[in-house]
């Protein structure tokens, strides 16, 4: 299908949103909340822009919106300038510290304003929420979820104590994208923060390194042995090692192998 | 207990039922409704039994317990048969005097009869009441009449019958072009054409369809769908029966907030009632229709009312707002993907009165774009509070002023709240206004779920947006930023305003805020927030500049900018002041002049409200 987006042609395929299809076409669209790997979520709204359809015009986020044919988008109209004014100046009021909002205020060339409400506190997390989603989407484990609502929320282990769901495989940092979520690893523990969670580190039965935690290891061992059930390859056998470990022992087994015949090479 | 097995069953039933009925004998019916069950409604039912069993009356007059009928201000009603004869606050003390004289000798009880507040008349039926005269009460007019917990009551108000013709005479397509034909429009809010909707989801090729009823009344001083599912479940029950016909589903489930112990109780009985009798469940009626209904009970977030957090809370998922980019509506895709119709409890309880009276005689009442009637919760500044059901394109002032009495105290009325939190302050200029969807949005208000909240001369609007936003921030579920910070700050802004220490600057400050959330929330609840804050600031922008910059509160409520202060001239030294006050701020001897310590006062307006000689001056 066609349509345009700030007056150029582009085309789409079934079902692509509008952000993508911007984003492919070298069309900038700012994001805070979104992640190519997770399910959109349109929380941060920053993604807002103007869309005549059928001669009607909305706003909405890029994020969520599906391409449709005939769709006319533009990315920074007036209105739209406006809202990504807002959503950052009470994002930064909200959270100072945090150094990319001012980035990419910026980069759209937007005035932020000064509001009332400023905290003081060294407020990190923008409650994008990717943390939550991660955990939940790609890793499967639920181990955080908001709690509280209106300004109260806040991403959270259950009851704000060590969550027993968390596997310390610290997608939450990897995503997280102000620095809001950290992980500390001290001799043979991890330390996850804010979630007051601990995990302990994977020792090595080889070498005795930790590279991994122990529910991390069996985490990936119980999907891989799902995946590769006929296999000869046996998750459980490297799931204690460390990477290092674990690859010098394929290696040791490859040296055990008969060697093979190949034909024709004979003398 | 019976189960119907053909609609004929049901029909000899009924009109065995009607012959054993006796329209001429005496009974009495008490409103048993939250409301009158606050004042005191269950004891008078207890005490009245109780005399009536003692003197061997209740052999001849049968007692009914009823939903709510409307007039909660005069609350506990009891209404006596066949005269109709309505008397208003009955307390315990008054069952002997009502057994003795109007039960068994028919006597009326002139002191426990309304009194017109502006003729001094005594009136002694209900509808010659100018509360009930003007209205016209379709969806609430078997509140007073049933037994709420009986189907067989039901049958015996012409319950059932629209059901029956439907599932006698028409196809699926053949409801749904009634239902657009008699101009039904959402009464949830938004307004949209429900036979519409029922379209959309007919047309979806899916085997599993769902409806739900929408039973989150969340704003604050609206209870009309409270009143109906308390009062008459069943028609809800019947209408949704009607729609999952017409829309081809057989599950469907009404979702009411939990805080309606009442609604629910009433609701699960109905249900029991209806799958016993034959009316829900498989093959209903013998004609091989299946349907059956589920209550999913709210958690008390109001963001739940909201279409997709709804679907989201009866999926099991935290109640907030999807952003499912929408079209799809969930007519196409909805509860667990499926299609899905979604209306709220007034639409459905009109359902059954369309297909029993016809489209034409549901398309002749209201206006052009807006049929039928709408219920609002008249509450605030009024003399008569409580439900009132009216034909759309009614004008306002009709309503404020013929049917809720006007402003008591010889007030002048400054403005009316329509729409709940979410909606906006229409002011008494404008005042002329004919009730529809159109002319509310017009005006910067909206039809909302009905509520009204009348404010006199003494109501500060800087108070009054304060106050709508502060419960629409507390309700943000937080997920989107405009909404959960915008209206923080928005708040705080407001706040320095009451308080004067803000300047012109944010005037401008609240309307970039206001606009911002409307065009970037993610759901109604935030894109309305703004509207009483908007509204206000449009139609009493001196007030808001009074404020800010005389520093003065001209209604004299905001707290940080007025003095109490005692009026030498006018001050008895009666002392009810001085024993009203809760900070001990008032000083003075018996028959001397009384004297406020500004220092002590704290603003609350004990004072002023006690004194008999309005001696308190607050500036």
């Amino acid at each position: 299908m066609e349509l345009t987006i700030d007056g150029i042609r582009v085309t789409a395929r079934s079902e692509e949103t509008i952000l993508n299809l911007a984003r492919e076409n070298g069309i900038f669209i700012p994001t805070l909340c979104h992640h190519p790997a997770l399910e959109p979520f349109g929380s941060c709204r920053l993604c807002t822009v103007e869309i005549v359809q059928a001669k009607k015009l909305k706003l909405d986020t890029a994020c969520t919106h599906p391409a449709e044919e005939g769709m006319s988008v533009t990315t920074a109209s007036t209105r739209v300038r406006h809202v990504r004014k807002m959503i950052l100046s009470f994002l930064i009021a909200r959270c100072p510290e945090v150094f990319v909002l001012k980035e990419l205020a910026d980069k759209m060339g937007l005035k932020i304003l000064s509001l009332p409400g400023e905290n003081m506190k060294d407020e990190k997390c923008i409650l994008c929420g990717r943390c939550v989603r991660v955990c939940r989407e790609a890793i499967g484990k639920q181990a955080i979820s908001f709690a509280f609502r209106g300004e109260k929320r806040m991403p959270s282990s259950p009851f704000g104590i060590q969550s027993e769901n968390c596997i310390g495989c610290t997608a939450c940092e990897y995503v997280c994208p102000t620095g809001a979520v950290t992980v500390k690893k001290e001799q043979k523990t991890i330390y996850l923060s804010p979630w007051s969670t601990e995990v302990p580190l994977l020792e090595c039965s080889n070498c005795g390194s930790s590279d991994s935690t122990v529910k991390a290891a069996r985490h990936v061992e119980e999907k891989l042995n799902k995946q590769l059930q006929d296999s000869e390859v046996k998750a459980e056998e490297t799931s204690s090692l460390c990477s290092k470990c674990r690859r010098k022992i394929a290696v040791q087994r490859l040296e055990k192998l008969p060697q093979p015949k190949v034909r024709g090479f004979e003398k | 207990m019976k189960t119907f097995a053909s609609i004929l069953d049901m029909e000899q039933f009924r009109k065995s039922k009607l012959k054993k009925h006796k329209p001429e004998a005496r009974h009495v019916s008490i409103c048993c409704g939250t409301g009158c069950r606050a004042s005191g409604a269950l004891d008078v039912v207890q005490e009245l039994e109780r005399i009536m069993e003692e003197r061997g009356v209740d052999a001849e007059v049968s007692t009914k317990l009823t939903g709510c009928h409307g007039f909660c201000e005069q609350g506990p009603l009891l209404v006596v048969f066949p005269e109709k004869i309505l008397y208003c606050q009955v307390k315990v003390e008054d069952a002997e005097e009502i057994v003795t004289e109007t039960l068994t000798r028919g006597k009326i009880i002139e002191r426990l009869l309304y009194q017109d507040p502006s003729s001094g008349m005594r009136i002694s039926q209900e509808d010659q009441i100018p509360f009930y005269r003007e209205q016209m009460r379709l969806l609430l007019a078997r509140n007073g009449q049933m037994d709420p917990t009986s189907l067989e009551d039901y049958l015996g108000n012409n319950g059932y019958i629209a059901l029956a013709k439907v599932l006698e005479n028409l196809e699926p397509a053949e409801i749904i072009e009634e239902i657009k034909q008699s101009g039904l429009r959402g009464r949830g809010g938004a307004g949209f054409p429900a036979g519409q909707k029922w379209e959309i989801c007919r047309q979806q090729e899916e085997e599993i369809k769902y409806v739900i009823c929408n039973a989150d009344e969340g704003d604050p001083g609206c209870f009309q769908d409270r009143s109906i599912l308390e009062g008459n479940p069943f028609s809800v029950l019947e209408g949704m029966t009607i729609g999952a016909m017409a829309v081809g589903a057989s599950e469907g489930y009404i979702y009411v907030r939990n805080e309606y112990p009442l609604a629910l109780s009433h609701l699960e009985q109905a249900l029991e009632q209806a799958r016993q009798y034959g009316l829900l469940g498989t093959n209903i009626l013998g004609t091989g229709f299946h349907f059956e209904v589920n209550i999913c009970r709210g958690g008390g977030a109001f963001v739940c009312g909201e279409e997709t957090a709804l679907l989201s809370s009866i999926e099991s998922i935290t109640g907030e707002p999807n952003p499912r980019p929408r079209p799809p509506y969930p007519a196409t895709r909805g509860l667990w993907g499926k299609p899905t119709v979604i209306n709220n409890v007034k639409t459905w309880a009109t359902v059954p009165l369309i297909m029993e009276h016809g489209a034409p005689w549901h398309n002749a009442i209201g206006t052009e774009q807006s049929k039928g009637t709408m219920i609002f919760s008249l509450t605030g500044k009024i003399r008569n509070t409580g439900l009132v059901e009216v034909p759309m394109g009614l004008s306002l002032k009709d309503l404020v002023m013929k049917i809720g009495g006007g402003i008591p105290g010889n007030k002048q009325i400054k403005a009316v709240q329509t729409g709940g939190p979410s909606g906006g302050c229409v002011p008494e200029k404008k005042l002329d206004i004919p009730l529809d969807y159109e002319q509310l949005s017009k005006a910067g208000s909206m039809m909302g779920s009905g509520g009204m909240i009348v404010m006199d001369e003494s109501t500060c609007m800087v108070d009054v947006a304060r106050y709508f936003l502060s419960f629409t921030q507390d309700e943000s579920c937080g997920k989107c930023t405009p909404c959960r910070e915008g209206s923080k700050q928005m708040l705080l802004l407001l706040e320095q305003i009451a308080e004067g220490t803000s300047g012109r600057e944010h005037l401008s400050l609240i309307e970039e805020i206001a606009s911002s959330m409307q065009d970037g929330s993610l759901c109604a609840l935030g894109q309305l927030a703004p509207n009483p804050v908007v509204t206000t600031m449009r139609y009493f922008q001196q007030e808001y500049l009074a404020h800010i910059d005389d520093k003065t509160c001209p209604a004299g409520i905001c707290r940080s900018l007025i003095t109490y202060s005692i009026n030498p001239e006018l001050c008895t030294g009666c002392g009810r002041c001085l024993k009203s006050c809760p900070a001990a701020a008032i000083s003075g001897q018996p028959e001397e002049l009384h004297v406020i310590d500004p220092e002590k006062c704290t603003r609350c307006g004990a004072c002023r409200d006690d004194c008999r000689f309005e001696a308190i001056l607050v500036q």
